[in-house]
């Protein structure tokens, strides 16, 4: 082992027949900005980029929305046939075959006639693609309002959450009134916010698409104080603050006054229109809605449904509440203005819970999926605050990122799987519809079918309204001339061989079906022509075509 | 005022919320995380963050719900990113990794459940389960990725620390007055190599001397010479005397490099409050290495700081490609380890304080990746830090065989790292013991495993070549839809997250060199499992004399292996699941074929060098070491250079045209039946002699088929008749083969499907619209064929045994009217003018109930079909019979007899006698297999014309006689 002194000398020159080392490169040479900085600098770029998180999540509900799939829903195909019946009537004053507004839950003459102009054009696809385009409205309201109220990063949160909820997915694929009636309750919900700053009779803009919303759809008017109340209590600003830009305060009396406005105006235009329209749709709406018939659905039934559906939103919502609240505090509100934000948070938050209260008092979960989505409208801005504040906008904080993305993938996983399954809770009836449209005769067939309105709809071009009979209910005159009504009309009528096709499923009417099988099931005057596989919520069925020997 | 117009926008109506005075939204530049103490992170979020991750992944793997979800993680992590504040690369690598980690455990979930248990002739586990560990393997080191890119605050400058913490006044430590100890092992490099090593590093400390003189830099050259039983230390003695550096050299051995060093250390006392410094004999550092990481250690809980390896000899094929490999987790992988305070130390280039090497209680020496193996257990009671930037340049390997010694050594020590290791990895520390973090197990635990990629490449190598030869398949139940939904957006998402992230850092020369070294790793892991350790081996710093091919052996027997495969998939048809074998054997073809061309390479430099050094005699000349430049530098430059738009190459042009030529002239080609319409198509009109054929016929229609039955009867046809099904389709040249003697072609069509009708058959179906398409597609077929044709549909559709009846099967007489009526409809919307509509009732005298509109008919078809022991009908009356009941329409007749000779040539008589003395019959047709659906058995062959010589003569005479019936 050796040591050598080492030498206190700098460094010498490497000999020249060793390798140089070359430690740096010389960077390339600017040659001016990017294209995407140049966008960036342009206006247009600048109003685009503002607006690109709204986009993602209108992108985002269009590609959840259009990958469910089946065939028409009851409701769609009822209402879309109702609704080409109708515009035959107002074109060519052709008969409707029914006086749709004694039980209809929505006017028969705005949604329908909509929905139908779509569909006559562009099939189903295209009226349920309308109300995609709706719930796209409803979705950009959520943002304007959330934007108006507590700034962009939350309006972008509040977006994405009210866009990826199992129910809006779901009334995004629906061709129904109630997306119609939800961008409009939202749209008066926008005006109500966009208004806030000018002079109180703007609030007056918000009265028509609130009362289109009610007339859409009856359940609608459940909504229409919660736009009351955020009138008054946005009320309390109006105005900019010079300099600051920030929004100046009104007194509580002019802000209650707004309020009362839009009260008074929506409530004398819905007298109005009712006055005008008669006493049909006044049963109407006493039928399907104020006066609903009580239901046998649990209260855990109905409970679960809605924490399953609207849950994490509404549990995001009042969250919100409280940042909102901190919030106020931190920046030196007044008692009275921290108590009005906490009043109008709280009313948004509050409406979620809107629905799911009143189903459970009429004991029904019927549409419940559907009347989330309208309470979700209006938590979805709290509900962003929160997770605005969760994501800790613009600190950059990737644990805190990690934790609102995982909260919005377990929201997004559960709509997703949600949507799905409240799509696939009707049966496909393609092939049931397919098969029958081989045996309908028109003008003289009759056809007993259980929801009749699916094939009724599929095969309107085909057959009359009158052709069509249903296991809900029938009356049956014998050659005799007896009058007959419920299982013994049925069964009679399947004895003279009344019907020219029978269709069942043994679904919501199996009590009846099989009280009314048996001569079908051993062939007496029928024939099984198809057993064609059905599954829904329930599980995997068959829809069980007859043909009578005598046609 | 427009909506664009970029005026200040409102303030929110609620204060205190974050919202931006334009259109942007809110972008906070972060302050330097060394310069001001990092935000606090409340629990509730951190826990929030691992459940939310945790239970993420559990309903992913329960629930599978396809690809909507990545999609979706994908724009909301992009969207919410994007709201908190994260722009650009970091933005994408947040939602890469969310979309990548949400469609891998997607993936990894179903493929569980379509893992082949069972089997023959040999279980399918036996290569099921390793394939799918296989699988699980690349998918968890592609998240560990995603992990390590998750982003952390971006330093201020290009070259910076990673992991490094702000540490408050009082706590602060003066890092310069550390002396500092800097040690070069080598063995038996020689002077070439150490010499440049050693200015270099007296550069370094000449410059960082000049700004903190009070302190001091000590060289020590620990020299094993001896040990390896070299000859080189007395020219490393002369150098270190030449250079003025300490020189150690050891004669007993023991512990390898460690060894070297910690004998080294004892020599020259580095012990206590200094810092250490180790530089491998090739790696040359940067004039300012001390100067940029010393400063490092004002934090007293750093225990170490290391910086990137690069090699400078990039003109040498195998060290470019290997430091792009080194260039991936130099400047990928390693600061993204640092950040969360994992990184380790890779041998040179570092600095290390020498208490915390004590604290373990030195270099270990039971390693051969000693350094890895001191990071483990210094990690839970040291920060560690990493800078980017260059800061040494070395040489990389000279030759594949160089490069694959390395490999195999870092492979064998890193994972004996996992064997030696695993308690402090995998399980929580002793009591009383400081643990490392849940980041650091995570991170060391992909590090030590990554080696077993070489067992993972065999797996893939062999799966699907054993699939194609022997039909023994990894994967049952999996169909190509569920390939679609759960591999492609898993596999798509990696590759693109990977090439996100790799993007100017490193190139596809990195990929291919690690499956490259897939034969070596192999040998590793085998090494390893068996229980042999191996010696420490150095890199050789000179070229060897073995060929590069012999390295490439076992990629040789995989392209044979695949190619044998691929033949035979080309030989024997199979289904999806052949496809995809088959896109995996090119995959493979193509990544081996690619690692042949570094083998070429490398035999080509190898080539060049000998000859450069016979030019000067014998020695080889130096080249300049210039690594490549630091990308780091270019992300950061504030004006991005912008490229010029340039023109397609002409190659490049030439290919898209020959390309999108192709592609249009095959789009053009496939409409081309469908817009060669016949502008003017007429039907058939009443000819002026009848035409004479057969139909029923049990040869071929096309081709030659007619043509021998008319050399067989010597009679040339008018008219063919022939039935065909819905579900066919229309014969072009049967039906030219008939107008090209100036006949007409008779078709008739059936709604049945193999003979049997079903509910698309009823009449009502046809009148419904069930059978559109297909009766569209024939109308469409018939229009394109452009000349005139007979067509019959709904044949005897008044008999029960019509396959669309109008007296059975649900049908009424009533229905017959509305489906021709509809199938007319379709034919004219198609355009298909040129057809003659026959109307072929089973009685057409007696048919009122039944036909169709007079104006819907062109002709009326009578079939006499006379069975042996009946009274045959007298065509004459028949022909009267329906000319009276359709008056004006040409009549076609269809006849067969089953008989005597005698009877059949009597009966022929008659009909000729019949069509003679009527000017209103279009063809008669004979029909060889009689009303017997089975046209070649052996039922049908009484009723052919064959049967018997006597018909035979008797319908030729039939054939002329019709030649002198005149219709006009």
């Amino acid at each position: 082992m050796t040591v050598a002194p080492p030498s206190p000398s700098a460094a010498p020159s490497p000999p020249s027949s060793a390798p140089a080392v070359i430690h740096t490169v010389d960077p390339e040479t600017y040659i001016g900005p990017s294209p995407w900085q140049r966008f960036t600098t342009h206006r247009f770029g600048r109003w685009l980029i503002g607006r690109l998180p709204l986009l993602a999540v209108l992108a985002l509900q269009i590609a959840l929305a259009i990958r469910l799939h089946n065939t028409a829903f009851e409701d769609e195909a009822l209402y879309l046939y109702a609704g080409h019946h109708e515009i035959a009537w107002l074109l060519h004053h052709q008969t409707t075959f029914d006086n749709y507004s004694t039980y209809f839950s929505g006017a028969p003459f705005l949604y329908p006639i909509l929905g139908a102009a779509m569909d006559g054009r562009f099939g189903l696809e295209g009226a349920r693609a309308l109300s995609l385009v709706f719930m796209l409205g409803a979705t950009c309201c959520v943002w304007g309002v959330t934007r108006r109220l507590y700034g962009r990063p939350a309006a972008a949160c509040a977006a994405a959450l009210f866009a990826v909820a199992a129910p809006t997915l779901f009334l995004s694929r629906l061709a129904t009134y109630d997306p119609m009636s939800l961008f409009l309750l939202a749209f008066s919900l926008w005006i109500v916010v966009a208004t806030a700053r000018g002079v109180a009779p703007l609030v007056l803009l918000a009265v028509p698409p609130a009362v289109l919303a009610v007339g859409t759809k009856y359940a609608g008017l459940l909504f229409v104080p919660t736009i009351a109340l955020v009138a008054v209590f946005v009320g309390r600003y109006g105005g900019h603050v010079k300099g600051t830009g920030e929004a100046r305060r009104r007194g509580w009396i002019a802000s209650i006054g707004r309020g009362l406005l839009f009260t008074l105006a929506f409530a004398g235009l819905v007298y109005g229109w009712l006055k005008l329209l008669g006493p049909s749709y006044v049963a109407g709406i006493t039928s399907t809605t104020t006066n609903r018939a009580t239901g046998g659905d649990s209260y855990t039934y109905i409970l679960k449904m809605a924490a399953e559906l609207g849950a994490g939103v509404a549990a995001l919502a009042f969250a919100g509440v409280y940042v909102d609240a901190r919030l106020a505090r931190k920046n030196g509100e007044s008692r009275a203005a921290a108590v009005m934000r906490l009043l109008l948070s709280l009313s948004l938050a509050c409406t979620a819970l809107l629905a799911p209260a009143y189903q459970l008092h009429l004991h029904t979960a019927t549409s419940l999926q559907k009347h989330v989505g309208f309470g979700l409208l209006f938590a979805a801005p709290v509900a962003g605050v929160a997770l605005a504040a969760l994501l800790r906008v613009g600190a950059r904080d990737p644990r805190r990122l990690l934790a609102g993305l995982m909260v919005c993938l377990a929201l997004t996983w559960a709509a997703i799987v949600q949507s799905t399954q409240l799509y696939d809770g009707w049966p496909n009836s393609s092939q049931m519809v397919t098969d029958l449209k081989t045996q309908v005769r028109p003008v003289t067939d009759r056809i007993l079918a259980e929801e009749d309105e699916v094939p009724r709809y599929y095969l309107s071009d085909l057959t009359q309204p009158y052709q069509w009979y249903s296991t809900f209910s029938f009356t049956y005159t014998t050659k005799k001339g007896q009058v007959l009504s419920g299982v013994p009309a049925y069964q009679q009528a399947i004895a003279d061989q009344y019907f020219g096709l029978i269709v069942l499923r043994f679904g919501p009417t199996a009590a009846l079906d099989n009280t009314i099988d048996p001569p079908l099931l051993a062939q007496k005057g029928y024939t099984l022509i198809a057993k064609v596989k059905d599954s829904d919520e329930y599980g995997t069925g068959y829809y069980w075509i007859w043909r009578s020997d005598s046609s | 005022m427009t909506v664009l117009e970029d005026r200040p926008r409102p303030k929110p109506l609620l204060a205190g919320h974050q919202d931006a005075e334009t259109g942007v939204l809110p972008v906070v530049r972060l302050e330097d995380p060394i310069a001001a103490p990092a935000r606090e992170v409340a629990p509730w979020a951190l826990w929030l963050s691992r459940f939310g991750l945790f239970a993420v992944a559990v309903v992913i793997a329960v629930e599978r719900p396809g690809p909507w979800l990545p999609a979706a993680a994908f724009a909301f992590a992009l969207g919410l990113a994007w709201v908190a504040g994260w722009r650009g690369r970091q933005l994408r690598n947040i939602a890469f990794a969310l979309a990548v980690f949400t469609s891998g455990v997607n993936y990894l979930s179903w493929r569980f459940t379509v893992i082949a248990i069972g089997g023959h002739p040999l279980p399918g586990w036996i290569i099921g389960i390793p394939l799918y560990l296989a699988e699980m393997h690349a998918a968890i080191h592609t998240m560990g990725l995603h992990i390590g890119l998750w982003p952390r605050n971006p330093p201020a400058e290009p070259e910076a620390f990673y992991g490094r913490r702000y540490v408050p006044e009082e706590r602060r430590v003066d890092p310069f007055r550390y002396p500092v100890y800097v040690f070069v092992p080598t063995v038996d490099e020689g002077e070439e190599v150490l010499r440049p090593t050693l200015t270099g590093i007296l550069a370094a400390r000449a410059a960082y001397l000049e700004e903190h003189p009070y302190t001091d830099i000590v060289i020590v050259v620990c020299d094993d010479g001896y040990v390896a039983k070299k000859d080189t230390v007395p020219e490393i003695s002369a150098l270190c005397e030449e250079l003025g550096v300490l020189h150690v050299v050891r004669t007993v051995g023991g512990g390898a490099k460690a060894g070297n060093i910690n004998n080294a250390r004892t020599v020259v006392g580095a012990e206590g409050d200094v810092l250490l410094c180790i530089f491998d004999c090739d790696q040359v550092p940067r004039e300012d290495f001390f100067l940029k990481l010393i400063p490092a250690f004002d934090d007293p809980e750093v225990g170490w700081v290391q910086s990137g390896q690069f090699y400078g000899n990039r003109t040498n094929p195998v060290a470019r490609w290997a430091d792009d490999q080194q260039s991936l987790f130099y400047r990928l992988l390693c600061p993204g380890k640092a950040a969360h305070n994992s990184a380790f130390i890779c041998g040179t280039n570092f600095l290390m304080r020498a208490a915390a090497i004590d604290s373990i209680g030195g270099i270990p020496t039971g390693s051969i990746t000693e350094d890895f193996a001191a990071s483990i257990r210094m990690a839970a009671n040291w920060r560690s830090v990493y800078f980017t930037g260059i800061l040494a340049v070395g040489l990389g390997p000279l030759d594949l065989a160089s490069f694959f010694k390395q490999q195999d050594r870092w492979a064998r020590g890193t994972l004996n790292i996992m064997w030696d290791h695993w308690r402090d990895l995998l399980l929580p520390a002793p009591k009383g013991k400081k643990g490392l973090t849940a980041q650091q197990r995570a991170h060391y635990l992909l590090a030590t495993t990554h080696y077993w990629c070489g067992v993972r490449d065999l797996i893939f190598c062999i799966a699907p070549i054993l699939f194609v030869l022997t039909g023994i398949s990894g994967v049952r139940g999996a169909t190509a839809t569920d390939f679609l939904l759960y591999f492609v957006p898993y596999f798509a998402l990696s590759i693109a997250g990977f090439w996100h992230a790799a993007w100017d850092i490193t190139s596809w020369r990195c990929i291919i060199i690690n499956y490259g070294s897939f034969p070596v790793l192999l040998q590793a892991a085998f090494r390893v499992v068996i229980g042999r350790k191996g010696d420490f081996t150095l890199t050789p710093k000179k070229r060897g004399t073995m060929s590069p091919w012999r390295t490439a052996q076992l990629h040789l027997i995989v392209v044979a292996g695949c190619l044998v495969a691929l033949v035979k998939l080309m030989l024997s048809s199979g289904g999806t699941a052949y496809w995809l074998a088959g896109f995996w054997l090119l995959y493979l073809c193509m990544m081996s074929g690619m690692h042949m061309i570094l083998v070429v390479l490398d035999t080509r430099q190898a080539r060049k060098e000998r000859q450069e050094a016979a030019l000067h005699g014998g020695h080889a000349p130096a080249h300049d070491l210039i690594p490549k430049p630091d990308p780091h530098q270019r992300r950061h430059r504030a004006p991005r250079p912008a490229r010029a738009p340039k023109l397609p190459k002409p190659r490049t042009a030439f290919a898209g045209l020959v390309v999108g030529g192709a592609m249009l002239f095959v789009l053009d080609t496939s409409t081309l039946s469908a817009s060669s319409e016949p502008l003017h198509l007429t039907a058939a009109a009443l000819p002026a002699h009848p035409y004479i054929g057969v139909g029923a016929l049990a040869t071929p229609y096309g081709g030659t088929g007619v043509e021998a039955i008319e050399k067989q009867l010597n009679v040339t046809f008018g008219t063919t008749a022939r039935t065909q099904e819905i579900g066919d389709s229309f014969d072009y040249g049967w039906a030219d083969s008939i107008a090209v003697n100036g006949g007409v072609p008779w078709l008739t069509v059936v709604f049945s499907d193999n003979g049997k009708a079903s509910l698309t058959s009823a009449l009502t179906a046809i009148a419904n619209g069930s059978d559109d398409q297909q009766i569209t597609t024939w109308a469409q077929e018939i229009a394109a064929y452009g000349k005139p044709l007979y067509l019959t549909v709904l044949p005897q559709a008044d008999r029960n045994y019509s396959a669309s009846s109008g007296v059975a099967n649900g049908g009424i007489p009533q229905d017959i009217p509305r489906a021709w009526a509809h199938i007319r409809e379709l034919f004219s919307q198609a355009g298909a003018h040129n057809v003659s509509w026959v109307w072929t009732p089973g009685d057409p005298g007696t048919d009122q109930a039944y036909t169709p509109p007079a104006s819907q008919i062109d002709a009326v078809a009578l079939t006499l079909a006379e069975f042996p022991k009946t009274t045959w009908v007298d065509p004459a009356k028949q022909l009267a019979a329906a000319a009276l009941r359709h008056p004006g329409k040409q009549l076609l007749l269809q006849v067969s007899l089953d008989g005597t000779p005698a009877a059949r040539v009597a009966w022929l008589q008659k009909l000729q006698l019949a069509v003679a003395a009527r000017t209103d019959v279009a063809a008669v047709v004979y029909q060889e297999a009689g009303p017997v659906s089975d046209l070649t058995g052996k039922d049908a062959k009484p009723w052919a014309l064959t049967a018997d010589k006597q018909t035979v003569a008797q319908f030729q005479k039939l054939a002329t006689a019709l030649g002198k019936v005149d219709n006009r």
